[in-house]
């Protein structure tokens, strides 16, 4: 599959602060997660995408353009800004038939596209006439979603977009962009919520210190990422048994015994060679396995730990 | 929800639109947002003290028949004072009140050049600028009419012509102010005093630099203007030339600096 987005060695400064360092990548489409801390270069990223600031040095290209000062790609990105900024004098209606006039809607179309999106991004009907002043952190968020909507883009950015949702809005949320997402739009979305990301994106880049230091599917990182310990724990009725038959085959790190509750938590060297070799390790301990947890890692032990 | 199984599928976006930004649809979407965001209750009120206030000011405090008081209330203070400083105000915070209110970045990323916004926008505040001062323009004009000010018939039509190439000229150099720097205020008076004030006083060409020399001109035209000042009308058209000239140099100027700068929000508000 082509990528809709390359960095090659991509850097931009701001003075002599640091946003992003020399990186290179490549976003397929798709959902694909943007995963950092506070001033890892997710904004400065997002910006450079959305043609708002240009690179000092390198080149990043989205659907093999460079977007800066770019309008005829702009037709194509969609962005939705963390901050909760919105005109706070005008209804949504009116900030959205403007903000589709701009984008070249065709007049005729714009009332109808205008109330298309934002029952898509599910604002209630009875909201629809209420300054946006008014309005709370989530509704906020919803009108700013279906502005980077407007357009029909193939792309969309969003930064921090669940930010100010309650639970229920960060499903709807989720479920909209799931909705985008099979109907063809690629979607990147940046977050703090990495269980939501986990959940939400195929595709993850993580990036720190304006450094990617991850990116890919999440499986793929989650392999590539060597020299990483799984831990498993496994009931059975001799752990102690199990943990010299497997630590005499060579296979772990290291284990903890818990002889209260004949459960035995080992961490393992090599997870795919482990795994291959687990039902002749078991039958050659001879124990009665009752259960067995693989206690796989979250995106947030990878991130804790490639960003530590 | 198996979003996963969503990200796995991705292809092309479903299009049923005709993007198609031409200038005036821009115009149209950026003129909803000028009148709009102005006839906000609170704004309104604002509004409305701007245009009846100076009127009120002058009714109460001018004696009937007296040309040169007349004269240095609506050409002296309104017109080469007021209107300057509304210009400032409102075409000054024509782009720095979104980059300010960090509502820029859903502008800048629409399909549609920088330059073509800018001007847009520009456009609409002068539109909605020229209406709320020739509403103001008509109090005081009917304030001379009420105050047996002679000549007032063939004077009002002038003052507007003034009155609009003022706000035309004025309001391209505080758009482009505007976006130099946040204290564009600062720099409109060290602009006024400096180049209209200053330099537009000394009896040589140079003084062509100075545009409220350019509207004088124009005003000179009129005897009621004769009587009290010593402007002189010779060059009208070439000062009328000057004030369109320097319009479309402060636009082109705004443009192409809105078109190269980076506006983003943390820049700006550590400025």
């Amino acid at each position: 599959m082509s990528a809709i987005i390359r960095a090659c060695e991509l850097s931009r400064w701001y003075g002599i602060v640091m946003g992003l360092n020399n990186v290179s990548f490549e976003i397929e489409p798709g959902l694909t997660g943007l995963v950092g801390p506070n001033g890892a270069g997710k904004s400065t990223l997002i910006q450079i995408i959305t043609g708002q600031l240009q690179s000092s040095s390198g080149e990043l290209t989205v659907f093999g353009q460079v977007p800066w000062n770019n309008p005829d790609l702009l037709k194509r990105i969609g962005y939705c800004p963390e901050r909760e900024a919105v005109h706070r004098d005008l209804e949504p209606l009116d900030w959205l038939r403007g903000l589709a006039l701009i984008s070249g809607v065709e007049p005729e179309k714009v009332n109808q596209r205008c109330e298309q999106i934002l029952d898509q991004v599910k604002l209630p009907r009875e909201h629809w006439r209420k300054k946006m002043s008014q309005y709370s952190k989530g509704m906020k968020q919803r009108v700013k979603l279906a502005q980077a909507l407007l357009h029909e883009p193939d792309l969309i950015v969003l930064d921090e977009p669940m930010n100010g949702l309650d639970p229920m809005g960060r499903q709807e949320m989720a479920q909209t962009l799931a909705e985008l997402a099979r109907a063809g739009t690629s979607i990147i979305i940046s977050s703090h919520i990495l269980a939501e990301l986990e959940a939400l994106c195929k595709n993850i880049l993580i990036l720190n210190w304006g450094r990617v230091i991850a990116s890919g599917a999440q499986r793929e990182i989650r392999e590539d990422i060597h020299n990483w310990s799984e831990q498993l724990s496994v009931t059975c009725d001799h752990p102690e048994r199990l943990a010299r038959h497997l630590f005499d085959a060579g296979v772990l790190l290291g284990f903890d015994l818990d002889a209260a509750d004949n459960r035995l938590n080992i961490r393992i060297k090599d997870p795919a060679t482990f795994y291959s070799r687990w039902a002749e390790l078991l039958i050659g301990s001879g124990v009665a396995v009752f259960e067995l947890r693989s206690q796989s890692r979250s995106l947030r032990e990878i991130f804790e730990r490639v960003t530590a | 929800m198996s979003a996963e199984s969503a990200a796995a599928t991705p292809g092309v976006a479903t299009r049923t639109l005709t993007l198609q930004p031409r200038f005036g649809s821009v115009f149209r979407g950026l003129w909803s947002f000028t009148w709009k965001s102005a006839v906000t209750p609170r704004k309104f009120i604002h509004l409305l003290l701007v245009i009846i206030g100076l009127p009120v000011l002058m009714l109460i405090t001018l004696d009937r028949g007296k040309t040169s008081p007349y004269l240095h209330f609506a050409v002296d203070f309104y017109l080469f004072l007021i209107l300057p400083l509304h210009c400032l105000t409102a075409f000054g915070a024509m782009i720095r009140d979104d980059i300010q209110n960090d509502t820029i970045g859903f502008l800048t990323t629409r399909p549609v050049t920088r330059a073509r916004l800018f001007v847009a926008k520009y456009l609409c505040n002068l539109v909605w600028m020229e209406l709320i001062l020739f509403l103001h323009a008509c109090l005081l004009m009917a304030l001379g009419f009420y105050n047996d000010i002679p000549g007032m018939t063939t004077f009002a039509p002038l003052f507007l012509l003034a009155q609009v190439l003022g706000v035309l000229v004025y309001g391209a150099l505080s758009s482009l102010l505007g976006l130099v720097h946040q204290r564009f205020m600062v720099l409109g008076l060290i602009y006024g005093f400096l180049v209209e004030i200053g330099i537009g006083r000394i009896p040589t060409n140079i003084n062509a630099l100075s545009m409220s020399h350019h509207l004088q001109t124009l005003l000179a035209n009129h005897s009621l203007i004769n009587e009290h000042y010593e402007w002189i009308a010779t060059g009208t058209g070439r000062s009328i030339l000057m004030l369109f000239l320097a319009t479309g140099v402060f636009l082109a100027a705004g443009a192409a600096l809105f078109t190269l700068r980076e506006y983003h929000h943390t820049a700006e508000m550590q400025k």
